[in-house]
């Protein structure tokens, strides 16, 4: 949907320059702009993960209780990452301010806010490499672009670089390649040395840490959670649903988010992954010690996601498992296909994964020996080894959300659509521009899905709304798929401020609707409990839908 | 009449009012070539030019009674009531028409007692704008407070549904062990989710 360039164009520009330079806009104000930030990491949860000062403090309060040498630390830990990062040094040096990416972050296209624009909250960070590292920087000072580290940049460090999801929307129009993300983190990273960052990673990232989930959920509520959502997909189904925990010798261990656990809708996306994985006969096991498939450590600093990331190879060592099949959740997904391979020692105990059911190798997670629970499934429909009824689930109108780490950070693009094309007789995609590599983040990644930023979430979320709107005028969709926890968390409040009317759901919930299992009761309700429209919903019992009956003696030939 | 004149003036007062709109956010500092604003490159652009022409119209025939009143008002006050604004700035885009018209007027022409009179009248139209914007504001503030509430619930009644108290105390141990409050693991609940 490129714009055409109309000759008139050229003389409706604006050259009047703004009446003060970006880096002279004064201190921000936190107690006027509440509903822009996060509030700070509790004493308790820093305590826990062992990091430098610690104490009880906000971002609004006007001390922010630093040490006497921040800006020490600070140089000196910057100055270590530039030598342990090639990138960081590239990514300082090489922009050249095209302002490609400016109008690709949502935060900036919601908020007009010129420092939300990619290339200016880097150049928060860039100012004082200029200044501190550069030799131009030192000599030219403010007219190099150079900025010298005080408490009012530090406040902006922190205002902005946690309006950041870390999508990666603007690297993808980058002509460099700049991962703006990785700018943010590296920001984020150095601020936790003087002990600055928000509860909402800190907590979660210390629960991981001490239970083996973000929730903080103990072993013994992870099972409890696990057999109350067997039961119920028992009850849906009427079929007993074989499934095993923290067993030694399984073939694969699973890990899904453990939002999964309990919350909704991520919940009916668990009972998806059950009786999938029971229809198959999926010789596998789920995990306590590692319970969770998120890793906040990404938002956190590169030690915090290395310790996250351990626990599941740990694990999957202990339970002496030949692979790691993974759910539907977004920044694990990043950090196993873009960081794990230079974070940790090669996973050689484990082997290169064959889906036992298709005999397919999946080449791709040589390395990792980790596969996403859509790239199993979407092979599991072509080679027909499940059966589907779509008119499941005609009661569901559906588009789909591409979540922003599994598309951008590991290219899953075709299979989570194979799998709803599959399962659903209605999809819609949105607008090209909002969809596979340029999806548009949900707002709330990486971290800020807290309610005491809503108004920011909801800035961030207004380009997916608006794009989830136009599918709705044009067809009348009613749900938006995605395959993240975060966005199942948080994208229902963004439908329901901007596209009202369209919930949110999991694309293995669509499986879990459509699939027709081996001895199953009648089913007249999804899992949601809500009715088919179907008006023999006892037909495809006696005979599956042709399709599916095809694909079984396609299997069977 | 005053309303044939405006009428005629359309346009003017559009871009006018457009400018006087978008001067409210911070300069881009970027050079914006592209006319084709859509929601997915420039939603503020692209609201400014849908919406605020058919407003204008709205205003000057004087019809409020209309669906399209609202379905052209609520996108951008929506949109301010998320966006960096106490509610007094958020609304005050719809005053601004006043400023916009009156500056359409030379001294002379304004110094027409009939003008006057009709410009006042034109004026009560614009308020009675705001007031119907001002409606649509708070009732977007509202909803963000039920979204707050909605999303907690969200997060919390499947564990009500399956555990009821049980998992009530199993929460409460998990908090008294970290020396925390109760709703302290709540957060890291809400939180821990990817």
């Amino acid at each position: 949907m490129a714009d055409k360039l109309k000759p008139e164009a050229l003389f409706n520009v604006d050259y009047s320059p703004p009446k003060k330079g970006w880096m002279d806009t004064g201190p921000i104000d936190f107690e006027a702009t509440r509903g822009n930030w996060n509030f700070a990491a509790t004493p308790e949860s820093m305590e826990y993960l062992d990091l430098p000062n610690v104490r009880k403090w906000q971002p609004y309060e006007q001390d922010w209780q630093l040490p006497d040498d921040w800006q020490r630390i600070l140089f000196e830990g910057f100055k270590t990452r530039l030598k342990r990062f090639r990138s960081l040094k590239v990514y300082m040096d090489i922009c050249v301010r095209c302002g490609a990416c400016a109008d690709k972050c949502h935060f900036y296209l919601g908020s007009g806010d010129p420092k939300n624009m990619p290339v200016l909250r880097a150049e928060l960070m860039r100012a004082v490499y200029r200044n501190d590292f550069t030799l131009f920087g030192k000599v030219f000072g403010k007219m190099g672009g150079a900025r010298k580290m005080d408490i009012a940049a530090l406040k902006e460090w922190f205002y902005y670089f946690y309006q950041c999801t870390e999508c990666r929307r603007c690297s993808v129009f980058c002509p460099y390649g700049i991962d703006t993300a990785e700018i943010t983190m590296i920001a984020r990273e150095l601020m936790w040395e003087l002990g600055l960052g928000i509860d909402w990673v800190n907590t979660p990232a210390a629960n991981c840490f001490r239970t083996g989930n973000h929730l903080g959920i103990q072993p013994h509520g992870v099972v409890d959670s696990l057999e109350f959502a067997v039961d119920e997909a028992e009850e849906i189904t009427g079929v007993k649903i074989d499934w095993s925990i923290n067993r030694k010798g399984a073939e694969i261990m699973f890990i899904a988010p453990s939002a999964d656990y309990f919350a909704s809708p991520h919940y009916y996306t668990l009972l998806g992954y059950l009786m999938l994985f029971h229809e198959i006969g999926l010789d596998y096991t789920w995990t306590t010690y590692a319970s969770e498939g998120g890793n906040f450590g990404l938002f956190h600093s590169h030690e915090m996601m290395k310790r996250l990331n351990s626990k599941m190879y740990m694990e999957a060592e202990r339970l002496g498992v030949k692979w790691i099949l993974g759910g539907e959740c977004g920044h694990m997904w990043r950090v196993v296909h873009q960081y794990m391979g230079t974070l940790q020692e090669p996973a050689d105990f484990l082997e290169v994964p064959k889906s036992p059911i298709t005999g397919t190798v999946f080449e791709n997670a040589k390395s990792t020996k980790m596969v996403h629970v859509a790239e199993f499934a979407a092979d599991l429909i072509h080679h027909n080894k499940i059966k589907l009824d779509p008119t499941r689930n005609d009661h569901w109108i559906t588009t789909y959300h591409d979540s922003c780490n599994p598309a951008r950070g590991m290219g899953l693009l075709e299979e989570p659509r194979e799998v709803i094309k599959a399962c659903c007789n209605n999809f819609h995609e949105m607008p090209e521009n909002t969809i596979r590599e340029q999806t548009f983040c949900c707002g709330s990644g990486a971290g800020l899905g807290t309610e005491e930023n809503l108004e920011m979430r909801m800035r961030g979320g207004l380009p997916r709304g608006s794009a989830v709107q136009y599918v709705k005028d044009q067809h009348d969709v009613n749900v938006l798929l995605c395959m993240c926890a975060i966005d199942k968390a948080t994208l229902p409040a963004v439908m329901d401020f901007w596209a009202p009317g369209t919930e949110v759901a999991g694309v293995h919930e669509m499986i879990g609707n459509a699939l027709i299992m081996t001895g199953e009761k009648h089913r007249d309700a999804d899992l949601r409990g809500e009715e088919y429209p179907i008006v023999d919903s006892q037909a495809h019992l006696a005979a599956p839908s042709g399709e599916a009956e095809t694909q079984e003696e396609k299997a069977n030939a | 009449m005053l309303d044939d004149v405006l009428r005629e003036r359309r346009d003017s007062l559009v871009a006018s009012w457009q400018k006087e709109v978008r001067d409210t956010y911070p300069k881009a500092g970027r050079i914006k070539f592209t006319q084709q604003s859509t929601s997915f490159n420039d939603p503020i652009g692209h609201i400014l030019g849908r919406d605020l022409p058919v407003l204008l119209d709205l205003v000057l025939d004087g019809e409020f009674e209309t669906p399209r009143l609202k379905e052209h008002l609520d996108p951008l006050c929506r949109l301010r009531s998320v966006q960096d604004y106490s509610p007094s700035q958020a609304i005050g885009f719809v005053y601004s028409l006043k400023k916009v018209v009156r500056e359409s007027f030379s001294k002379s022409e304004l110094s027409d007692a009939t003008v006057l009179a009709e410009l006042l009248a034109f004026e009560s139209r614009i308020d009675k704008l705001a007031m119907y914007a001002f409606d649509i504001y708070v009732a977007c503030r509202e909803d963000l407070f039920e979204l707050k509430t909605r999303e907690a619930g969200r997060r919390s009644d499947l564990i009500i549904k399956h555990f009821g108290e049980q998992g009530k105390h199993a929460f409460d141990a998990t908090a008294d062990r970290e020396g925390q409050e109760a709703p302290k693991v709540s957060n890291g609940h809400e939180g821990g989710e990817a």
